[in-house]
């Protein structure tokens, strides 16, 4: 278990087998481990394990875009460890929209839960924009 | 920033293991195949600098969204 202060979390107790790796890093953001914690459901933080004030709100995105889909490339599934679907967990980032919410469905972590590895992909499908309202 | 001269079919050999080569140009616009080792994400540039701006964007909006927004 290791502990971390953060102005935003204040003492953050956490367990290595919680840590998932982004092995090839998350454009923008300068570290490769972070950790899901719950908010309020669905809603999760995405925190950097080694500087947890950087940190984004996500959500599964099928919950709110029930038609929301893609294909793992086999490049990706390699990087992931992904032997089956049911490894695999998606998240969006929250971001604002005027007064409300909107999330980025071109691209979304993908999470191999079991091995604890994480990959932000690019979707090429033209229908999928990075800032997408969230109807309530 | 180096800049090599290259004809269709040629290479540049980034390090031990990227390869760029050029297949095809077609007046302004060049086909580029790229090998690169697993873990080597390849984006369009201006692509990789709209995920960054939208993370970067989305750091800043977990200080200031109402999550709570969502769930009623």
């Amino acid at each position: 278990m290791i502990k971390i202060q953060s102005s935003r979390f204040g003492e953050l107790e956490i367990d290595e087998n919680e840590i998932i790796n982004f092995p090839c890093g998350i454009p923008g953001i300068p570290f490769e481990k972070f950790i899901l914690r719950d908010l309020i459901e669905p809603v999760k933080w995405l925190i950097a394990v080694d500087d947890p004030d950087v940190a984004m709100l996500v959500v599964p995105p099928f919950k709110f875009f029930p038609t929301y889909g893609f294909e793992l490339s086999d490049e990706i599934s390699s990087i992931l460890e992904a032997e089956k679907e049911e490894d695999i967990e998606v998240y969006v980032a929250l971001l604002k929209y005027n007064d409300g919410v909107a999330a980025n469905l071109k691209s979304p972590f993908i999470i191999n839960k079991n091995k604890k590895i994480g990959v932000q992909i690019l979707l090429e499908d033209e229908k999928y924009s990075f800032k997408e309202p969230i109807k309530k | 920033m180096l800049v090599l001269t290259r004809k269709t079919g040629q290479s540049i050999r980034i390090g031990d293991d990227i390869i760029v080569k050029i297949i095809d140009v077609d007046g302004s616009q060049v086909k580029i195949g790229i090998e690169a080792p697993k873990g080597v994400l390849i984006f369009r540039e201006e692509l990789y600098e709209k995920i960054k701006e939208s993370n970067i964007e989305a750091l800043k909006a977990s200080k200031e969204l109402r999550p709570e927004d969502l769930i009623k």
